[in-house]
């Protein structure tokens, strides 16, 4: 069974919601062994992150669950790694 | 029980953050809580002044203001912080290209609003039931020396509470609030007199 290992996001969060706890949050999700998001653009109301998270089965309905309930917006899946060993 | 309480302290502060209701709660609070204090203390005076030696009557009438200016607080701060919350979160909405419904997000909102309402509608009338106590406990006329000690103690410790918030002198921010409260005293006074 191969899984999702490594997920790299392109994502929108709301400038007041505190990326720091957008992370530690996809961090505690299961399958998840670590997180790092980085902000790339600080607009108005928002700031456009890129959010890379690795792990050892990282369930990506999970995570699109959370962004959206936390009131970020998933603007794409930039890059996705899976198998038995990450490749590059 | 301890995940429990630790999970909700983590929601709230979460909604904490994302509203920054903890200083708009803090506002209203002692806006109302003066507000409704200034008001029964008028109300006591006028009384004091005019001879009515009724408590009953007294308590009758200080919890008749003190429930009108709680459902005043209630029902203003509910209509008008939602209708600035809406507004924020559709703001928010196009800036994100997508809808917040039944998100954590819109779920703060909601809650500030209800919080700040619930917080500026209780605080003057559990600040009325303070200040017209003594007319339950203590025969009258103590229970009018009683209530207006009161009064100012808690005119005192409102300001020193705003001392404490902006960091400056708490009996300075003390004084002050007193200074109204006995400034309101005397317009009373001097009015009742005419």
């Amino acid at each position: 069974m191969t899984t999702i290992r490594r997920l790299v996001l392109d994502v929108m969060i709301p400038l007041n919601v505190p990326s720091s706890e957008l992370a530690l949050k996809l961090s505690k999700l299961t399958g998840v062994d670590g997180v790092d998001l980085l902000v790339t653009e600080v607009e108005h109301r928002i700031e456009k992150a890129k959010i890379t998270m690795e792990g050892e089965n990282i369930n990506l309905d999970a995570v699109r669950t959370l962004l959206d309930k936390t009131g970020a917006s998933l603007q794409g899946v930039d890059r996705i790694t899976c198998g038995k060993r990450v490749v590059g | 029980m301890f995940a429990f309480i630790k999970q909700h302290a983590e929601r709230l502060r979460y909604y904490d953050a994302v509203t920054g209701m903890n200083k708009i709660l803090r506002r209203y609070f002692v806006m109302n809580s003066f507000d409704g204090a200034l008001t029964i203390f008028g109300l006591l005076l006028g009384s004091f002044a005019a001879g009515v030696a009724d408590p009953i009557l007294i308590i009758k009438i200080g919890m008749g203001t003190a429930v009108a200016i709680g459902f005043s607080g209630l029902t203003g701060a509910l209509l008008t912080e939602r209708a600035e919350r809406l507004r924020e979160v559709k703001k928010m909405e196009l800036a994100l290209h997508r809808r917040l419904d039944n998100t954590d997000y819109k779920r703060a909102y909601d809650f500030a609003s209800l919080i700040t309402a619930a917080v500026d509608g209780l605080s003057p009338l559990l600040v009325a039931l303070v200040l017209l106590s003594p007319f339950l406990l203590v025969p009258l006329p103590d229970a009018y020396y009683y209530a207006f000690g009161l009064a100012l103690a808690f005119f005192f410790l409102l300001g020193a509470f705003l001392g404490e918030v902006s960091r400056e002198s708490l009996i300075v921010t003390g004084i002050k609030f007193l200074g109204a409260g006995v400034l309101c005293m005397a317009v009373i006074l001097v009015i009742e007199n005419i």
